[in-house]
């Protein structure tokens, strides 16, 4: 048992016999063992102490009778031994301390109302680390507050004038906005049930991931969890994660991960915002949830291969998907079906035919559906427009303007085949200048308070101002910021990822970042030829709706019998103002860059008959 | 009592009493002083050319008034450069372009 910092000589007389190593002694043992007390003895002779670790009287060389230890002094020089064991004491505690709440009987803040029926609790769980701000008949507002990310979810159970009240009192709690991540459940969103329930489904993620990083593997499996959000805190370290497992001498290998994500089979409702900046993401799936919405930013995953989002409440797919697409042409995988897609109806047609008005005619009758069509390469099949709705102009809000054509994203089931034909807007009124309140939700966006704005919207009906702020929250989550961005120029298809840097959605036409769409359309892409000849893999639709097991076989099986509406998409494309609209048909607009030189026809099917 | 000739110019008064005359053109950009300023619906702001925005204090609606003529500036420009928003302000505004829809 010698400690290895202590001056040990090899006893010259070790038997072999002992399985300890005997510790030196300076006189023989028997001499050793009568004596009782060597320190009466050597106090006299011993010299004095010269180090700080001698001063004490039996430390000399000849007093050797023992394994000591040596001293160490994990202290200061001007503090003393208790000091420094108390320092030392709290510098070790595990959990950091938390800030305790406590009611200040000066400050008047905590003084209850008179409509206030209810007591104000503050006990927590140590546990889970809930904290119960305020139980009140009327609702409850709890505080959930890890190392990293503080939830506060207000639940009010007794009408909405409830609601501004428990809203001040969660606000109070959050004082310091820098930690504050955010409301994960806001108020005006659906609660979770169950809060530390939630709370122990993301800290079991949490564990994965972090077992992930230790192991060097890149394959999160989390399917059928019953997540309804991941935090971005939780897939905050998947960034880091290096691919170091198969490095080989005197061979060179990318430290650039391979990661693979599985989340299908949860409860998301929409995409977790972190996903989007995961650069080295190469498979996702996030097949069997319920996400009715892909943010453009998913053009941020350049090296996505494989992708799953089968089996959700998808109606349309960010036009930015076809860039991935397209580059990941050979490799890729992209299984998008089955969804509620919108589909063209009527049908598009098998063959194009020629050109007979320019799309979107004014005239109002012969409207709207025009199809491009190119030829395939050799090299495979290169996806074509095949229809485009009208282009809808919305509000400020961005909701359609009434007797206007409908934005495709508001309308359950999207028929062209309207009897009385949609408004325009006149090109005079069309201006470039962003609104007042699009230029608000974007100061707001780069403010570092967006989280809490919502709360701090005076009393009264503003939900959809408060809708508004948590749009713009989560496309400032899920904006990706690119290192190799190369300003506003650059085609999709050629330059992945060309975007100027984490807007999270780029208008259509101009490439500027916006909040609120003025412009929407639609326009269906056939991304997979024929099976056998496609690159991209597509479980292919049922041909007849007797076959049809889909969630989305009901109601669509009318126009949905050709053949040719396999593998044909529907892509949102938005502006940013009213004056960004396609120009007509040939022309190349930003974000797409029409492949190469292919006849391009237009047709306008007469609609109505 | 209704002028035959509208003015030019009108008027918007804050909550806090001050009154910033503003061409029409301008003020008609905000959806809401559109219609008050509407000379079909006989309100009293058409009539007297004066609007009072009873939710909006002095330096909001200097703010919003900078908007309402930026926006006219504009209205056919290319390539138009954001307003600059103060971000304390951002809020307050966000519900006065709200209560005027522009």
């Amino acid at each position: 048992m010698a400690t290895p910092s202590s001056p040990i000589q090899e006893p010259p007389f070790t038997s072999f016999e002992e399985t300890e190593p005997r510790l030196p002694m300076i006189f023989p043992s028997a001499q050793a063992a009568a004596i009782e007390d060597l320190d009466a003895i050597f106090a006299i002779s011993s010299d004095p102490p010269l180090f700080s670790s001698d001063d004490f009287p039996a430390s000399s060389a000849e007093h050797y009778a023992q394994p000591r230890r040596k001293r160490q002094h994990r202290r200061t020089w001007f503090e003393d031994e208790e000091q420094g064991l108390k320092r030392t004491r709290v510098s070790q505690g595990s959990k950091p301390r938390r800030r305790k709440f406590s009611r200040n009987f000066d400050s008047g803040i905590w003084l209850g109302s008179d409509e206030s029926i209810g007591t104000e609790i503050s006990g927590k769980d140590e546990a889970d680390d809930i904290e119960r701000v305020c139980a009140m008949p009327e609702g409850t507002v709890d505080v959930l507050e890890n190392e990293d990310t503080k939830v506060v979810v207000i639940s009010v159970k007794k009408g909405p004038e409830w609601e501004s009240h428990l809203r001040a009192k969660a606000l109070r709690t959050i004082d310091d906005p820098e930690d504050f991540n955010g409301p994960i459940w806001p108020y005006w969103q659906t609660q979770p049930t169950d809060l530390r329930h939630a709370n122990r489904v993301q800290q079991t993620v949490a564990q994965k991931v972090g077992n992930l990083m230790f192991n060097g593997q890149d394959t999160i499996d989390l399917n059928g969890h019953g997540l309804a959000e991941l935090r971005s805190a939780t897939l905050r370290p998947l960034h880091s994660i290096m691919n170091t497992h198969n490095l080989r001498p005197n061979s060179y290998v990318s430290f650039a991960p391979r990661l693979k994500l599985y989340l299908s089979s949860n409860n998301f409702t929409f995409v977790p915002d972190e996903i989007y900046r995961l650069q080295f993401l190469h498979v996702l799936s996030l097949r069997s949830n319920s996400i009715s919405e892909i943010l453009p930013s998913i053009s941020a995953l350049t090296n996505l291969e494989e992708l799953n989002v089968g089996c959700n409440s998808l109606r349309y797919l960010p036009f930015e998907l076809l860039a991935l697409i397209k580059s990941a042409r050979d490799q890729g995988r992209f299984n998008l079906f089955p969804n509620p897609f919108m589909r063209p109806h009527p049908p598009v047609p098998k063959k194009p035919c020629r050109a007979v008005s320019p799309l979107l005619g004014a005239n109002g009758r012969r409207l709207a559906l025009a199809a491009v069509h190119h030829r395939c390469t050799s090299r495979g099949f290169t996806p074509y427009r095949v229809a485009t709705t009208p282009i809808a102009f919305l509000d400020i809000y961005g909701i359609s303007l009434p007797h206007h054509a409908p934005a495709p994203s508001e309308c359950t089931s999207y028929t062209l085949s309207t009897a009385t034909p949609p408004l325009t807007l006149s090109p005079d009124t069309r201006t470039e200048t962003p609104s007042l309140l699009e230029l608000c939700l974007l100061t707001a966006k780069h403010s570092p308070n967006l989280a809490q704005s919502p709360f701090l919207l005076p009393d009264g009906p503003k939900s959809h101002l408060a809708r508004l702020l948590q749009r713009t929250w989560h496309i400032k989550q899920a904006g990706c910021k690119l290192a190799s961005s190369d300003g506003s120029g650059g085609g999709l298809p050629t330059a992945r990822g060309s975007y100027a840097s984490g807007e999270g959605q780029y208008c259509a036409i101009c490439g500027k970042g916006f909040v609120i769409p003025r412009t929407e359309w639609v326009e269906w892409w056939r991304i997979s030829g024929p099976a056998g000849k496609s690159a991209i893999l597509f479980p292919h639709l049922p041909r007849r709706a007797s076959v049809s097991d889909d969630e989305d076989g009901e109601g669509k099986d009318e126009g949905h019998d050709d053949v040719e509406d396999d593998g044909v998409v529907p892509l949102i494309r938005r502006g940013c103002s009213w004056a960004c609209v396609p120009e007509m048909e040939g022309k190349v607009v930003r974000g797409w860059v029409a492949p190469t030189t292919t006849t391009m026809t237009s047709v306008v099917k007469e609609v109505g008959e | 009592m209704a002028p035959s000739e509208p003015s030019h110019y009108v008027t918007l008064i804050s909550n806090d009493g001050f009154e910033f005359i503003v061409q029409r053109d301008a003020a008609c950009v905000a959806g809401t002083i559109r219609k008050m300023l509407d000379p079909q619906s006989r309100f009293v702001e058409a009539m007297t050319g004066r609007c009072h925005l009873s939710t909006l204090n002095a330096a909001i609606l200097e703010k919003v008034i900078e908007y309402l003529y930026y926006n006219l500036k504009h209205r056919d420009a290319k390539d138009v450069p954001d307003m600059e928003i103060p971000a304390d302000m951002c809020l307050e505004l966000l519900l006065a372009a709200d209560y005027l829809d522009v």
